[in-house]
């Protein structure tokens, strides 16, 4: 068991001419509630991307609880412990709410193709799984549409899910892309809690985030991107002060390090 | 292997390579802006030749008038169908598109075949085909003729879509439809001239290639399928990339007759391909395609 | 004795009661399954000729193949076009076990099924390597490539004439040589079928299968490796389309190139994409309706094809999600009907 439970060691993504991340290295203390903010294109998205395995390295590396996972595919990552949820709502709206959750709950599921044509054991763990996905739901507040199919929600509501669908892997770490957007004022009040009960329970979690109250009040440590690089990292309130971060957000390019 | 066979193999390979880069490069530019597979694509070739048959040998219509004329019936079929189809289902997916053009694929072949009738029919060649002598080899100007041709077309599409403002404009649509629009581009119509081009270099690929064989009601699978797999040597979308994987296409059937039983022609050409796609699974041309799976 | 082992003898009661009350719905499934075929069997009587025997059995033999292309293509989201090319894999390797190696029918039945599934996983592997957009091409290849062997190695498969005298079907040597007889033996075979991928549907499997034709990201991001479960797909509607490849050949009792058209592929896509892609009670009823209206209009020669093509595109623009799409509005009722739960 590393202190660390995410390290990113110099690591570089590339698009064409385009460098997307430049030599970021950066550690995350195991039960953090890290947030990363920057301005736009400045390759937040890009780094949840290369952590959870959509996007290829240019060079470095990634360490989940001291393992190397940079090479592995997606799936592999989830085994490893990774969770995430994503930008836009990222739903499978043809399922209902309890197997959207469901979804999430793969990895853990011990049912087995034989055990799904075994009649009564089929029923049984079906049940077994479909309590589990409802406390998900109601952590969310989504329990009462839980037999509603993902298409009919509200976009809020389907970037809850989305969240509760990732929370139900049971991540060592969860990587969360802008969770408030689209969001009204209770679903981000109860998305906050939901966040520190998730930490409570050893999850260690990364965030994207524009909603600055939201990071200033939630977030152990902030940390800046800007073109690629990270260009601050600290408390809220320390970061909030750094020159270099207030000229960023103010487009002042002399501000780079 | 005598110099004068190999060199025939060669020329009758890359004429036939010519015809399928040119079903691919219309396959691409319908691909690579609007994201639909359009299964149909040998199918237009198909319809194309029927209708230059109809109006060169029934209406006697002159060679430099038929071409044109089957290119533009064939082009705004095209764009009809995207129209009427194919936009309603942009929003469900690549995979509905993509089912309906099978769909198209079906409705043309049995059209044809309502039309025409299931009996072979013949295009004559303007060009000719019985064989001259060109520096002690036997050269049939149609082949002669299909390779330029297709190659001058390619190169005249590559300067379209790279030089001209409608090019460029069609290239942004095909990365990205919302910002497109934002910057003012007609995305809707940029669409439709994309179908129409594809079906039009697709019929002209069609009528290429009628004069060296006979027309049938599914001679658009035997003009369609060397054609993706061209298109997908290539690399999806590359223009450079679909001529040579259909020059190599054609070049790789027309020598496959000396290493195996010529009715297996076939077979080498699904093998050589799958052996490629096994090595290099994304072709190779395609670095605009590539890692974009979000 | 402490008092938790004293309840232990009641907690455990209470296990029981909770296990066998699941062993209860599920011995209700297969009762209804049950009474599915015993209900088609009595129809039995009520065909007033063969030739609307011989009808329903196509349905059947259909309605197998289609629930395979809905595993692949509604589950999973694979587009393929080898669903007539391992069709004829199973049908021509189980009428060749029976003629050539004197296999029983039960043995052939079940080596087409296998074989079906093993030439259809070998494409799913071969396909997955490659981007989605090309698995097409790798089905397309079999499909041309099984073409060509059919039609060339004529001392095997009779080529281009065919394939005549295929025996009948037959169990512990009751032949079912009329299209009665073949009907009592298809009946039971669909309804398990149906009930296999119901039971695969509401699965772990299904669900993941399901889940990365619907969001491929975020399905990886559940831990389901997409590409083992496309492959199992792949491999187990190989194993309908064999089945259902097998189950034709011993009904018409003659197999040729043409039995296994490219329009027959299209045809099962056809089913599957008016029944609502991913419903299996869609797919079948859309076997139904298809595989009558085609016998209805099968004078006017091939131009059906022309119609099915268009028929493809106008469903998915007025209505893609298929007939299923209209079930849900009549399930409520239909549950109330019949007391049955999901």
């Amino acid at each position: 068991m590393t202190e660390h439970l995410l390290e990113l060691r110099n690591v570089s993504v590339r698009f064409g001419g385009l460098q997307a991340l430049d030599d970021v290295s950066l550690t995350v203390p195991r039960g953090e509630i890290r947030a990363v903010i920057g301005p736009n294109g400045s390759g937040k998205t890009t780094l949840l991307n290369a952590i959870s395995g959509f996007v290829r390295l240019a060079r470095g590396e990634i360490l989940l609880d001291g393992r190397a996972i940079h090479r592995l595919p997606s799936h592999r990552r989830v085994q490893a412990g990774l969770a995430r949820t994503f930008q836009s709502a990222s739903v499978f709206g043809e399922l209902d709410l309890i197997d959207n959750v469901r979804v999430g709950l793969h990895r853990t599921d011990p049912h087995s193709l034989i055990d799904a044509f075994i009649p009564g054991r089929n029923e049984r763990l079906s049940a077994e799984t479909r309590r589990t996905a409802m406390d998900h739901l109601r952590a969310v507040g989504l329990d009462t549409h839980a037999a509603s199919l993902a298409d009919s929600l509200a976009y809020g509501q389907q970037r809850l899910l989305d969240f509760a669908r990732a929370a139900a892997t049971k991540p060592a770490l969860i990587l969360l892309d802008e969770p408030t957007a689209g969001l009204n004022s209770t679903e981000i009040e109860r998305l906050r809690g939901d966040i520190r009960r998730l930490r409570d329970l050893n999850t260690t979690v990364v965030l994207i985030e524009h909603h600055m109250p939201f990071v200033m009040d939630l977030c152990d440590t902030v940390t800046v991107l800007n073109f690629g690089r990270v260009i601050a990292s600290g408390r809220p309130a320390e970061v909030r002060a750094d020159p270099a971060v207030v000229a960023s957000y103010l487009g002042t390019r002399g501000a780079k390090p | 292997m005598e110099p004068a066979a190999f060199f025939q193999s060669l020329l009758s390979g890359a004429s036939a390579g010519g015809i399928y880069a040119l079903v691919a490069i219309g396959f691409g530019v319908m691909y690579r802006t609007t994201r639909v597979f359009n299964f149909a694509q040998g199918d237009f070739g198909a319809l194309g030749a029927y209708v230059a048959f109809t109006l060169a040998v029934t209406w006697h219509l002159p060679f430099w008038a038929v071409v044109p004329l089957a290119c533009i019936v064939v082009g705004v079929l095209a764009v009809v169908v995207e129209r009427i189809a194919l936009r309603p289902l942009y929003r469900h997916g690549e995979a509905y598109t993509f089912i309906a053009t099978i769909g198209l694929a079906f409705a043309i072949q049995s059209a044809i075949q309502q039309i025409w009738g299931p009996r072979p029919r013949v295009l004559p060649s303007v060009f000719g085909d019985t064989a001259v002598q060109v520096f002690g080899l036997r050269v049939v100007p149609q082949l002669a003729a299909m390779l330029v041709i297709s190659l001058a077309l390619a190169g005249a599409l590559y300067l379209f879509f790279t030089r001209t403002k409608i090019g460029t404009a069609m290239r942004a649509a095909a990365h990205n439809r919302r910002v497109a629009g934002l910057l003012g581009i007609p995305v809707d119509r940029i669409f439709s001239l994309a179908f129409f081009l594809g079906g039009a270099v697709g019929a002209l690929a069609g009528i290429l290639i009628a004069p060296i064989g006979l027309l049938t009601p599914s001679m658009g699978a035997s003009l369609g399928v060397p054609g993706f797999i061209a298109a997908l040597l290539g690399g999806l979308g590359s223009m450079p990339g679909a001529v040579i994987g259909g020059l190599l296409i054609g070049i790789v059937q027309s020598f496959a007759v000396f290493v195996v039983d010529p009715r297996y022609r076939d077979l080498v050409v699904y093998a050589a391909f799958i052996l490629v796609m096994l090595v290099r699974p994304s072709g190779f041309f395609s670095e605009e395609f590539r890692a974009r799976r979000i | 004795m402490p008092a938790n082992l004293r309840i232990a003898p009641k907690v455990r009661r209470l296990a029981d009661a909770y296990d066998s009350s699941f062993r209860v719905q599920g011995l209700a499934s297969i009762a209804r399954y049950t009474l599915l075929i015993v209900v088609l069997w009595s129809l039995l009587p009520l065909f007033p000729a063969q030739y609307q025997t011989r009808l329903a059995n196509l349905v059947l033999v259909q309605a197998i193949a289609a629930l395979g292309v809905n595993i692949i293509l509604g589950y999973a989201g694979l587009i393929s076009i080898a669903h007539a090319a391992t069709m004829a894999i199973g049908a021509y390797a189980s009428a060749l076990l029976m003629m050539r190696l004197e296999w029983p029918f039960a043995a052939a039945f079940v080596g087409a099924c296998v074989l079906g599934a093993l030439v259809s996983a070998v494409v799913g592997i071969l396909g997955t390597r490659i981007q989605t957009n090309y698995f097409l091409l790798v089905t397309l290849a079999l499909a041309g490539s099984v073409r060509l062997i059919i039609v060339n190695e004529s001392g095997l498969t009779g080529g281009p004439t065919g394939l005549f005298g295929v025996p009948p079907a037959e169990l512990f040597g009751w032949v079912a040589e009329s299209d009665s007889a073949f009907y009592m033996l298809v009946v039971p075979i669909a309804a398990l079928a149906l009930y296999l991928a119901q039971r695969l549907r509401v699965s772990r499997t299904g669900r993941a299968m399901i889940a990365l034709r619907l969001n491929e990201p975020a399905a990886l991001m559940s831990g389901i490796d997409v590409k083992r479960y496309r492959i199992a797909a792949m491999a187990l509607g190989g194993a309908y389309l064999g089945a259902s490849g097998s189950l034709f050949a011993h009904l018409v009792r003659f197999l040729g190139p043409e039995s296994f058209s490219l329009s027959l592929a299209l045809l099962l896509t056809l089913m599957v994409v008016v029944g609502g892609i991913g419903s299996n009670a869609g797919t079948v009823l859309s076997v139904a309706v298809l595989v009558v209206v085609t016998a209805q209009i099968q004078d006017v020669g091939n131009a059906w094809v022309f119609y099915y093509g268009v028929l493809i595109m106008a469903m998915l623009v007025v209505a893609p999600r298929g007939l299923a799409s209209i079930v849900p509005l009549v399930r409520p009722r239909l549950a109330a009907l019949v007391g049955r739960r999901r």
